[in-house]
C-alpha cells in the first residue's frame, strides 16, 4: 500500500509540480499578487473536489463517454490558457485570469484521480501510516523535481537562453495537451489514428520512474498512436505559430532587458 | 520566397496527410466482457487478433470505484460502483499488453495478447 500510495502521487501530482516550476520562473512576478494566490489555493482545492463529486454523473453523460469529454475541453483551455499566458499579446490582469485557469484545469485533470484513491484508501482502512508515508515519499520526489528544475530555468534565463525555457515550457503544453489523442482513441471518436507509429518500450520502460519524469516533462510515450504523433506535430506547430504571432517573451537578444530594471535570476521572463 | 509561417502550416498539412495513410484500419470490431470483482478481473486475459479493433467492457461488480489503467493500451478510466464502462483498444501488434486497477494494483491485474492468427476466445 505505501509502495502504491508514493506511485500514485509521483504519478499524478509530479506534473503539477513541474507545472509550477515553469510559472515560478517563467512568471515569478504574479505569484507576488496576494490575490492569485488566494484564488489558486481555494481554485485548486474547490475545483478538483466539485469534479470529484459530480464525477459519476458526468462520466455517465453523453453516452458514459462525458468524462472523456471533460478531459478534452480541460486539455484545451490549460492549452490555451498557458499559451495565451506566454505571449506579451495580453496584460498582467488577463495573464492572471489565464494563469489561473489554467492552473484550476489542469489540477482538476490530475487532482481527481488522487481524490478518488484518497477516499476509497480511507473506506477500506484506518491505517493511515502507508498513506502518510508514502504520500510524503511522493511528494517529496516531486518537491525535488520541482527545485531542480526551477534552478535550471532560472539560470537559463540569467544567461539569456530564454529559447531553451520557451521551448522546454511549450513542450510541456503540448505533451500534456497530446494526451487528447488517447482520449479520442478511447471512445472510438476517429476511425484513424490508433496504429502504433513507432515502438521503444524494449529501451524506455512507460511504467518506470523515469518514464513518468519524461511523460511529465515532454508528453514522451515509448509506443505513441499515430494520432498521439500528429496532434503532438500540430499542437507544437500552432504553439510556434501563436507565440510568434503574438509576440513572445524574450532576453536573450536585447542588451538591455524586455523589461525595465537589471534582470536578475528572480525576475522571470513576465 | 516562402514565410515561416507558410513552412510551418505546410508541414502540418504534410503531417497530416502522412498521418492518414498511415493511419488506416479495418472497421471490424470486437467485444469482450470483463468483469470486476472483489478488486480483480475476470477473466485476467484475453486473446485478441492482431491488428482488429477491440471493444472492452468492464463491468464492476465491487461497491468501490476502480480505475482502468494501462501503460501498454495508454487507456485510462475511472469506472463506478455497479456500473459498466465501455473503452476501445487497439489495433494492435502481436504481443502482451498489461492492464490494472489503479487503486487496487496488487490485485486487479490482467493481460490482452495479440496473437497472429484470428482465434480470439
Amino acid at each position: 500500500m505505501l509502495i502504491n500510495t508514493a506511485i500514485l502521487f509521483l504519478r499524478e501530482c509530479l506534473p503539477l509540480f513541474l507545472m509550477f516550476a515553469y510559472l515560478l520562473a517563467i512568471m515569478p512576478k504574479l505569484f507576488t499578487h496576494t490575490w492569485l494566490n488566494i484564488a489558486l489555493l481555494l481554485t485548486c482545492s474547490v475545483v478538483p473536489f466539485s469534479f470529484f463529486t459530480l464525477a459519476q454523473g458526468i462520466s455517465e453523460s453523453f453516452a458514459g463517454q462525458g468524462a472523456e469529454f471533460m478531459i478534452i475541453t480541460l486539455l484545451l483551455v490549460h492549452l490555451f490558457c498557458f499559451l495565451l499566458a506566454t505571449t506579451q499579446f495580453v496584460n498582467e490582469r488577463v495573464r492572471l485570469i489565464l494563469v489561473l485557469l489554467g492552473v484550476s484545469s489542469f489540477f482538476t485533470l490530475k487532482g481527481s484521480s488522487l481524490i478518488f484513491y484518497l477516499d476509497i484508501y480511507t473506506q477500506q482502512t484506518v491505517n493511515w501510516q502507508p498513506l502518510l508515508v508514502g504520500g510524503l515519499i511522493g511528494m517529496g520526489i516531486c518537491i525535488s523535481v520541482l527545485v531542480l528544475l526551477r534552478f535550471v530555468l532560472t539560470e537559463l534565463i540569467a544567461h539569456r537562453q530564454t529559447h531553451w525555457v520557451i521551448g522546454l515550457w511549450v513542450l510541456f503544453i503540448v505533451g500534456n495537451t497530446a494526451e487528447i489523442s488517447h482520449v479520442l482513441l478511447q471512445i472510438n471518436a476517429l476511425d484513424w489514428g490508433a496504429n502504433t507509429f513507432f515502438d521503444i518500450s524494449a529501451f524506455v520502460d512507460d511504467s518506470a520512474e523515469y518514464g513518468y519524469l519524461l511523460n511529465a516533462l515532454v508528453g514522451f510515450e515509448s509506443s505513441p498512436s499515430v494520432l498521439f504523433v500528429v496532434l503532438y506535430g500540430v499542437c507544437l506547430m500552432l504553439a510556434i505559430l501563436c507565440l510568434r504571432a503574438l509576440g513572445c517573451v524574450s532576453n536573450q537578444h536585447s542588451k538591455s532587458p524586455v523589461y525595465p530594471g537589471e534582470f536578475s535570476t528572480h525576475e522571470g521572463l513576465l | 520566397m516562402l514565410t515561416l509561417n507558410s513552412r510551418v502550416l505546410g508541414y502540418v498539412a504534410v503531417l497530416v496527410l502522412m498521418s492518414i495513410s498511415f493511419g488506416a484500419l479495418s472497421s471490424e470490431v470486437l467485444i469482450f466482457n470483463i468483469t470486476l470483482k472483489n478488486h480483480a478481473f475476470v477473466p485476467e486475459e484475453i486473446i485478441v487478433p492482431r491488428d482488429t479493433k477491440v471493444q472492452l467492457v468492464i463491468d464492476n461488480q465491487d461497491a468501490e470505484p476502480e480505475e482502468f489503467d494501462s501503460f501498454d493500451l495508454n487507456r485510462e478510466k475511472v469506472i463506478f460502483p455497479r456500473r459498466k464502462a465501455r473503452l476501445f483498444i487497439g489495433p494492435l501488434q502481436p504481443g502482451k499488453y498489461e492492464f490494472f486497477g489503479e487503486f487496487h494494483p496488487d490485485t486487479a491485474r490482467g493481460r490482452v495478447i495479440v496473437k497472429e492468427a484470428p482465434d480470439a476466445n
